[in-house]
């Protein structure tokens, strides 16, 4: 458990970002405290969704064409 | 002659170019706005009518975008519970028919190209939503569709309804990202976005169990705020009841049922892999249905404000639906599917006949509005053929709906939750006979309001033809219920029932 | 006592999350299904039948090109949803002449200098978008950064310049419209909506088409934030 932990720490870290952020939207009651939460939640989706595309020893996908690259498909999904 | 499967990808085209066109066409003339957006909505419906005809006759189709087979390409997958874009068209027609008289003096000159626009992109996002098969088109619909509504509520500019939709924001925001979080997570345990294609690879069992718990849940609480289900509904009886009312009567209506459609598409996906027993879940949601049945009913009798109690209403309604998925034995859930139609219908009966009873006597609570039976009698007995009908009195739409989820309580072995339906039938009668008194049988408080007259044909004709409709439904009931039962048994059919 | 309660919840609902991604494959092995699935064919087929070279662009404008047809549309949304809430009758005419904050004369020079090449790097992107990365969204949002530059700068109605009225309306709504012309066009030579001609001999129209619709993103992108900055700036 420690160890898929430790391997998966990038997306463990979007979880605490997710969960700070949500902090922020629930407990504050200053409108744009809890706009800066939604930001962070927003963000902290993103970069899950971004982990999820790197490859170990991977480069970027729009490069020639080398064995391993990293996958293209999360990257749109950012976009909104 | 476009061929057949050419209608799909128009169907969520049509309403998006008209949206994206509207100012530039209408150059600020609301007129011409309202026009465009009744001609658009006229198109949708001629695409909607053909799909649906078409579902009828052959069954499920799909559509491939840009020729990609459907794990590669996104696909448009039209099955009978899509056909809710059928109700969508119709109540978005007649609400943008609505529209034309009531926002001329409820919003500010500018806005109004805006409106209809936001109206237009409304509609796109719930139709979209309904067809779409694949699980990252349904977020970038449900975007759409959450956006729009957001600003849909704040758009009279009052402080009040800025307050309403900003909580409606947040609210919406924390659900979206989840659907997105749990997305990310399907699509991490997968590598795909196509639902069907996602249920098959989660059901060869490669996946853990735990994030696909985890994505189930995230998925369900998500759609569960957008349709408010108890625990999550404090955003709804605000931003219902201070948008305007064509709006309360798209949202009431329409809007959180797609986080119906939402429920079932997830259920789609799950049921279909057999890896997770969610029987759990089940039954978290008929419990959640029933005590959403008991506590909209219960607030809806302390409210003065009409379109509040209708905001009430309407949860106590989403609990009923969810109640039926979460039984889910054949009956209750084509009776739970039929209702986000029947219901569809009556909501916007009584929000559009109360906005016509607003908007003319210009009060909103049923102390001022006693009496208004004489003064306005069309839109009153609307408003009261909408109240029998979601009573579930037997002539009239709601009742087979009902009757279908309560049998289907007696078939799944929980007679307990039927019992618990026909309670809270009870409760709603007695609010909605208060309603339905005080406009009748109560001398009127403000007697100048016996002069105003009824509202113009153009906003008391949709009133008239959905309370027809209602009638009509009532009578014709058993064809969405034969319409939506193949697509109920494929549901279910993994369960072995 | 109402934050304690908070962050009670919010680790009731952080352990079964971190449980779930723990149990997620492992990151970055190759042997990830998001790596060897639907990836796999858009990294292998992408460069030569999607019509362009950059994979991400492959992917977001042909493969899943009606996903980016709806961000595209919600970016339009957005739009709709400031200009319904914010709009207001004759909002300009009722707004006091604002005190003119004098602008530095070094700054002024600086951004008249700099306009012309921030508009070309923007092109530059929005044109390349297909090569190498960026694209539409990326070039669009620094040819709208350009105009509240220039609003800030050179004062609002130097930038109205930039934006005509006449047209305004329809720049907005580019992006979404020229999604909606390829995808038209596809329909006509392929019989899919937003599909691409397949063949070797049409590769240059492929090419044509992801770029048209490059630069529908980039112009309506640009639009959209600079409308959005102006409506603000006028409440």
């Amino acid at each position: 458990m420690l160890l898929a932990l430790w391997t998966n720490v990038d997306y463990v870290a979007s979880v605490v970002l997710f969960c700070i952020g949500l902090y922020c939207v629930i407990a504050k009651n200053n409108l744009i405290k809890k706009f800066i939460g939604l930001n962070i939640m927003e963000t902290s989706v993103f970069a899950f969704i971004v982990a999820m595309g790197v490859v170990e020893g991977g480069t970027h996908p729009s490069w020639e064409p080398a064995p391993g690259r990293r996958t293209p498909t999360p990257y749109p999904r950012a976009l909104s | 002659m476009v061929s057949w499967p050419q209608w799909l990808s128009l169907v969520a085209l049509v309403p998006l170019v008209g949206a994206v066109t509207t100012p530039a066409v209408s150059r600020g003339r609301s007129r011409v706005a309202a026009l465009w957006a009744l001609g658009v909505m006229t198109v949708t419906s001629f695409a909607a009518l053909m799909l649906i005809l078409r579902v009828a006759r052959e069954g499920p189709f799909s559509y491939p975008f840009g020729g990609w087979k459907s794990p590669i390409g996104i696909e448009f997958r039209f099955d009978e519970f899509s056909a809710s874009i059928g109700i969508v068209c119709l109540v978005g027609w007649l609400a943008v028919l609505y529209s034309q008289r009531y926002v001329e003096h409820a919003l500010e000159e500018p806005r109004i190209p805006y409106y209809y626009t936001l109206l237009l992109l409304n509609f796109t996002g719930m139709i979209g939503f309904a067809v779409t098969g694949d699980l990252f088109n349904l977020f970038v619909f449900m975007e759409i569709l959450s956006l729009s509504s957001y600003a849909l509520v704040a758009i009279s500019g009052e402080r009040t309804a800025e307050m309403a939709g900003f909580k409606y924001l947040i609210m919406g925001a924390i659900s979206s990202l989840m659907v997105l979080f749990s997305i990310g997570l399907l699509y991490a345990s997968t590598g795909s976005l196509n639902m069907a294609d996602i249920s098959s690879r989660i059901g060869d069992g490669a996946v853990g169990p735990i994030p696909l718990a985890m994505a189930l849940a995230g998925l369900t609480v998500g759609f569960m705020v957008k349709a408010a289900l108890f625990p999550l509904h404090i955003w709804l009886p605000d931003a219902h009841a201070i948008a305007p009312s064509p709006v309360s009567a798209i949202l009431s209506g329409l809007v959180v049922k797609t986080g119906l459609i939402g429920i079932l598409r997830v259920y789609q996906i799950y049921y279909g892999a057999k890896v997770l027993d969610l029987s759990s879940l089940n039954t978290m949601l008929v419990w959640l249905g029933a005590i959403s049945i008991v506590m909209g009913a219960f607030f809806a009798i302390f409210q003065e404000d009409i379109k509040m109690m209708l905001a009430y209403s309407t949860i106590s309604n989403i609990g009923y639906i969810v109640m039926g998925f979460g039984l889910a034995s054949p009956y209750s859930v084509i009776g739970g599917s039929v209702h986000i139609f029947n219901h569809a219908l009556i909501k916007a009966t009584l929000f559009l006949a109360a906005g016509c009873l607003i908007h003319k006597t210009g009060y909103r609570t049923l102390y001022d509005l006693r009496g208004v039976g004489k003064a306005m009698p069309l839109t009153t007995a609307a408003l009261s053929v909408g109240a029998i009908s979601i009573v579930g009195i037997p002539p009239t739409a709601g009742f087979l709906c009902k009757w279908y989820i309560a049998l289907g309580a007696f078939e799944a072995g929980q007679p307990f939750f039927g019992v618990a339906l026909i309670f809270g039938a009870l409760f709603i009668f007695v609010y909605y006979i208060r309603m339905v008194n005080s406009f009748y049988f109560r001398q009127p408080v403000h007697p100048e309001f016996l002069e105003v007259g009824e509202a113009p044909a153009s906003m008391l004709a949709p009133v008239l033809i959905l309370a027809s409709l209602c009638l009509v439904m009532g009578i014709l009931g058993r064809i969405p219920l034969s319409f939506i039962e193949p697509a109920a048994h494929r549901l279910l059919a993994p369960l072995g029932g | 006592m109402k934050k304690a309660l908070v962050i009670v919840l919010l680790i009731v609902a952080a352990v079964p999350l971190v449980a779930a991604v723990a149990g997620l494959p492992p990151h970055g092995s190759p042997s990830n299904p998001t790596y060897t699935h639907v990836s796999a064919y858009y990294l292998e087929h992408g460069a030569e039948e999607a019509g362009a070279e950059n994979i991400v662009t492959d992917m977001i404008l042909n493969y899943r090109g009606f996903d980016t047809n709806g961000e595209v549309t919600v970016i339009f949304t957005s739009l709709a949803a400031v200009f319904g809430v914010l709009l207001l009758t004759g909002a300009v005419a009722r707004k006091p002449a604002a005190p003119e904050i004098p602008v530095s004369m070094v700054v002024r020079f600086i951004a008249r200098l700099l306009a012309p090449f921030i508009a070309i790097f923007a092109v530059y992107v929005i044109l390349n978008g297909h090569i190498s990365p960026g694209g539409g969204f990326q070039g669009g949002t620094v040819l709208g950064a350009l105009y509240i530059t220039v609003s800030i700068v050179l004062g609002r109605d130097e930038a109205r310049r930039l934006l005509p009225r006449g047209p305004k309306p329809w720049l907005q709504a580019a992006g979404p419209l020229t999604f909606v012309g390829v995808g038209l066009l596809g329909l006509v030579l392929t019989g899919y909506y937003l599909g691409f001609p397949t063949t070797p001999a049409l590769a240059w129209l492929r090419t044509a088409m992801i770029v048209v619709i490059e630069i529908g993103i980039g112009v309506g992108g640009a639009a959209v934030l600079a409308s959005v900055y102006e409506t603000m700036e006028a409440d």
